[in-house]
């Protein structure tokens, strides 16, 4: 994207595609598009605020007050009971400095183990899976462009058409070229009208249903025997599974004619390239990460990995969701995607940080229970690039967490429904405003120049870290975008992402090239554009088998609550609509929440078009205007989830997380559906 | 507690069970887990497919169950009566019914069974005949025609599937077997005493199971064709015991039945696993010396919450797939009839309540169909007519044809 004024405008600044933009090709969503309106809101925060006595309203403070009283506030509660007695919950939104500098910040100055951010709720069944599966973890091992070039996609649990629209080109791209698509999703999205064929499952069966394609191509013999010998390992556990999913077995289970699980599979094996690539439909479940290995599993029995075109990946949905998750805002990890656990890594970073591998905190909580943990052990918490009020799943719960705090910090650039529950606000800089790095889903490493001066009150989250360290007595921390990407690229040398090779001078200077992405190991490496070719990352290099079942989801619908509900993002809004809600022409086209059910339940509840239709669960309930369509199953709801108040989402969803990676299992909740009169 | 668990039988209900117990959260017993079969325990459902030629025997084994507080025996299944439990699952499955025979039958119902059908076919076997137009006789039948094998299909009721489908639906499927090479007659009684057996180099035997009851019989446990049982798979005569599967009377016969009665009777021994105490009699409880309480219950529970009471696998033979969900099809309120593609839909409503169906030749209405008879919550349909043809869902065929 480039930021440019118009002259007829005034010196009002326009945001444009940029056309030599290798991943876009200055392709802009309408988000994108009008992102240059949020630089000047009405809303935006301009300085900082403080609640001076519990009950009291917030105030506006000056910047030393502010800092003054939240380093006051934080010693004193980790003095009366311990450092682990203070978090920091991140966000994927942010920089790499930025989430570099609060794990950095979490380990060195507050000393706590309790780190974790909102990347939990997006991309962490995907993570894990892949480090199963290939010992790394990059959301694409290859180019997004390479999309367009391959023989057939599954593209499972993924609205791309609404929810990244400029990728969209080379799904289109591919088509084109006659390959076809195979989307896998309970609803009839915009993208499942594009596909070939379209598998509408049950939500939570996935992993099911992947065990049956499997099942087809093992009965069919259409394993690629040849790859599974040579490049993996795992398999006979994974063969003697996917027997036990016959495909008519899978059509009771999950709802798909066992003609569609036979035609899926054959058409997926029979191509010669082929991709699987997931998103959040199929990992925010409780069992995310084993429905994302049986997916994976799939493309390995097929020889679809490892090879140019080819291979598994997971479309991201936040703006550095992929870079967000590699330099330490992660409870168990430190920079470069080390584990934090490794007492090989352990010393390296600290030797980078300046202190002993022994004064660095072990693993802490994965993010919902570091949410559920706030007003019990943990007393104070600070809050980056998140909102999760809105985004959190048992969205009412966490709020009480959150309001049972003794401190809370929360830096954003709007007055966001978290920072309602402040007791101090920052108010911080945004993406033109700020120089930083971002990595996207294709691990290319990408710098974005600030355009702008921000608002006078406002510093940036580095500024933030910087004064609480000082206070805190770590004199000294970095707040120069440049100087603390050049420590990250130390941290990070010889970890699975490793930047070592790359400065702000590098990017700036390749940024029209197509070569940074990671691992870049020296300041000559050309970098990876396309992972696994000849080796997997795992300590043997075979990619591996994971044997998973599939057990019906934790939730299932009752007699009090018979209905599933799923959510998911639309077209014109984003993530928890703090920023987004705020953009005049997003909101007049995405005003408000809503409640997509089929005409057959809206017949079964009484709903008309429109009606206020009220969906309740265990936690809690929404309610939302009815949007009557036939595009989803009868027996499940829809809702966006980018809304506070009454039609938040979230207020219904169910906070139980994947055992393996610490995702909620937001997708599936069982509830009722009632009109409100 | 430290239960102990003894299982009989490793079929697809003994082993998902087993699976299930070891896999409960808080376990702290063991399972000894006794088979009369030799070999590993294996996934009967895909006895035909070897026969179609897409596994090899070894390969169709379940997923081996390693666990510490596992045993794994190999024992005559009259030996379990002496075997001390503090809960007993009896998953025996059922022995499949054999009418007079010549030397030239051998029945579909074992490891074994397939492999000597394999091994006649790899011997020359060319002309099969497979005895019994009931599910099995028909999945035999399109599995041994699409290797290739010439198949004499014969049944004694008056249409194939004369249990499942109606006339019509039956004359239908059967213009498709033809179609395949499957000469199919009906109202034939096959016996070597009556000398209407078939000229063939080998006779399959599809003639139907009847449960193993001889345990619980020999236990004074009760019984009628197969084990009484309640909804969670315990018997009336005694709640240590549990019958599941094929065994089992409880309304719901096949695989899918089997797979649910297991995961609801490991629920429920997972429960009473928890928070019972030793038995009174020292812990030395055995089949042998159990005191049955005898008081059937007043109604066989129609027990297993089954999506879809058929659900044939076809092997790709073009029209002969078949789905029936629900109860048996009577007075169909809805048909559609194709002569030409020879597919037929039938519907049966209670009100505007759909309570059973019959597909055969094009079964892709069958998951809509299942939800929207088996499960209560899903809401009636404005027009009963779409869920026989599925408007949102796309048509995969010409996906399929490519």
């Amino acid at each position: 994207m480039e930021l440019r004024t118009d002259a007829s405008d005034g010196a009002r600044l326009q945001a444009g595609g940029w056309d030599a933009f290798p991943v876009n090709k200055g392709a802009l969503c309408q988000k994108g598009a009008t992102s240059t309106e949020l630089l000047d809101v009405a809303s935006r925060l301009t300085s900082p605020l403080i609640r001076r006595t519990s009950g009291s309203e917030l105030e506006t403070a000056t910047w030393d007050e502010a800092l003054d009283f939240a380093a006051s506030r934080i010693s004193a509660i980790a003095a009366a009971h311990g450092r682990e007695a203070v978090g920091i919950f991140g966000g994927g939104g942010l920089t790499h400095e930025k989430a570099y500098s609060l794990g950095k910040f979490a380990r060195v100055v507050l000393r706590t183990p309790h780190i974790d951010y909102n990347g939990r709720f997006c991309m962490s069944a995907a993570a894990a899976a892949s480090q199963r599966a290939f010992g790394v973890d990059r959301g694409l091992p290859f180019p997004l462009a390479d999309v367009a070039r391959t023989d057939v996609i599954l593209l499972v649990g993924s609205n791309l058409a609404d929810t990244m629209p400029p990728a969209l080109r080379y799904f289109t791209a591919q088509r084109e070229n006659g390959g076809r698509l195979i989307v896998v999703d309970p609803r009839r999205t915009r993208t499942a009208e594009q596909a070939d064929l379209h598998l509408q499952p049950v939500p939570g069966t996935d992993a099911a249903l992947a065990a049956g394609l499997l099942h087809v191509l093992i009965a069919e013999h259409l394993v690629d025997e040849e790859f599974v010998a040579a490049r993996t390992s795992g398999f006979e556990e994974v063969r003697a599974e996917a027997l036990r999913w016959w495909p008519e077995r899978v059509e009771a289970v999950c709802g798909v004619p066992a003609g569609d699980v036979r035609a899926a599979a054959r058409v997926f094996a029979g191509a010669e390239n082929g991709m699987v690539l997931t998103a959040r439909g199929t990992e925010q479940q409780a069992d995310g990460a084993d429905a994302v290995n049986a997916w994976i599993n799939l493309a390995l029995a097929a020889g679809k990995a490892g090879r140019p075109y080819c291979g598994y990946g997971a479309i991201t949905g936040q703006g550095n969701g992929q870079g967000g998750r590699e330099h330490g805002q992660k409870a168990d990890q430190l920079p470069g995607y080390r584990k934090i656990t490794d007492p090989a890594a352990r010393e390296h970073v600290a030797g980078v940080w300046g202190v002993s591998p022994e004064a660095l905190p072990g693993p802490g909580r994965p993010a919902m229970e570091l949410l559920a943990s706030c007003g019990a052990d943990i007393r104070a918490l600070l809050v980056a690039g998140s909102n999760p009020v809105v985004s959190a799943p048992d969205a009412s719960f966490v709020a009480s967490r959150l309001e049972a705090l003794e401190f809370l910090a929360v830096c954003d650039v709007v007055l966001s429904e978290t920072a309602l529950l402040a007791d101090v606000v920052f108010p911080v800089t945004q993406w033109a405003e700020e120089t930083g790095t971002m990595t996207n889903l294709e691990g290319r490493v990408l710098l974005r120049r600030r355009a702008v001066t921000p608002p006078a009150g406002v510093r940036s989250d580095l500024d933030v870290l910087g004064g609480l360290a000082e206070r805190l007595g770590v004199p000294g921390f970095l707040t120069s975008p440049a100087a603390v990407f050049a420590e990250l690229a130390r941290a990070s040398a010889g970890g699975v992402a490793d930047y070592s090779g790359l400065s702000h001078e590098r990017l700036d200077a390749a940024a029209e090239g197509d070569g940074l992405h990671w691992p870049c190991p020296a300041p000559d490496h050309p970098g990876t554009p396309r992972l696994f070719l000849d080796s997997f990352g795992t300590p043997d290099g075979r990619a591996r088998f994971v044997a998973v079942g599939h057990e019906p989801a934790v939730e299932e619908p009752c007699g009090e609550f018979p209905y599933r509900l799923t959510t998911g993002r639309v077209l014109a809004q984003y993530q928890s609509g703090a920023q987004t809600r705020r953009v005049r022409s997003l909101n007049a086209a995405e005003p408000g929440a809503y409640v997509q059910l089929h005409p057959d339940l809206a017949a079964a509840v009484g709903a008309a078009e429109g009606d206020p239709v009220r969906v309740t669960s265990r936690r809690g309930s929404a309610v939302a205007p009815a949007r009557i369509s036939e595009l989803i199953r009868s027996d499940t709801v829809f809702m966006p989830f980018h809304w506070a108040g009454p039609g938040r989402a979230n207020s219904v969803t169910r906070r139980t997380t994947d055992p393996v990676s610490g995702m909620p299992a937001f997708k599936t909740a069982a509830v009722r559906v009632e009109v409100e009169r | 507690m430290n239960a102990r668990i003894v299982v009989a039988g490793a079929g697809l209900a003994g082993h998902e069970f087993v699976r299930r117990m070891l896999a409960s959260p808080g376990f702290e017993g063991t399972v000894t887990w006794h088979t009369a079969e030799p070999g590993r325990p294996y996934n009967r459902v895909l006895l035909t497919d070897l026969l179609a030629g897409r596994h090899t025997p070894e390969a169709i084994s379940l997923p081996a169950l390693a666990d510490p507080r596992l045993t794994y025996r190999r024992t005559p299944l009259g030996s379990i009566a002496t075997a001390a439990f503090d809960f007993l699952v009896l998953a025996t499955g059922a022995d499949p019914v054999i009418p007079p025979v010549r030397g030239n039958a051998v029945p579909l119902r074992t490891l074994n069974d397939a492999r000597t059908i394999l091994r006649a076919l790899a011997d020359g076997a060319r002309r099969v005949a497979v005895v019994g137009g009931g599910p099995l006789g028909v999945e035999t039948a399109c599995a041994l025609a699409r290797r290739g094998v010439r198949v004499d299909l014969v049944h004694r009721g008056p249409h194939l599937l004369s249990r499942w489908l109606d006339a019509e639906s039956a004359a239908l499927l059967t213009d498709s077997l033809s179609t395949a090479g499957i000469t199919v007659r009906c109202g034939t009684e096959v016996s070597a005493a009556t000398g209407t057996w078939p000229t063939a180099d080998l006779v399959v035997l599809a003639c139907g199971t009847r449960p193993r009851v001889s345990l619980a019989r020999a236990a004074g446990l009760p019984f009628e064709r197969g084990i009484l049982v309640d909804a969670d798979g315990r018997s009336p005569g005694d709640p240590r015991v549990f019958a599941i599967g094929d065994c089992a009377e409880n309304g719901a016969v096949g695989a899918f039945a089997a797979l649910d009665d297991a995961r609801r009777a490991a629920v429920k021994v997972s429960e009473l696993a928890q928070y019972s105490h030793p038995s009174p009699t020292g812990g030395h409880t055995t089949l042998g010396n159990i005191v049955p309480v005898c008081q059937p219950p007043k109604e066989v529970p129609t027990g297993s919450f089954t999506r879809s009471a058929l659900r044939l696998r076809t092997y790709d033979v073009p029209g002969a797939d078949v789905a029936v969900l629900g109860r048996p099809l009577a007075d169909p309120t809805i048909q559609l009839t194709d002569q030409r593609r020879r597919t037929r839909k039938a519907l049966t409503l209670e009100g505007d309540a759909p309570i059973a169906a019959a597909l055969v030749g094009d079964v892709r209405a069958a998951p809509a169909l299942a939800r929207a008879i088996a499960d209560p919550a899903t809401p009636p349909p404005s027009v009963p007519l779409a869920l026989l043809t599925s408007p949102s869902l796309r048509d995969a065929a010409g996906f399929d044809r490519v």
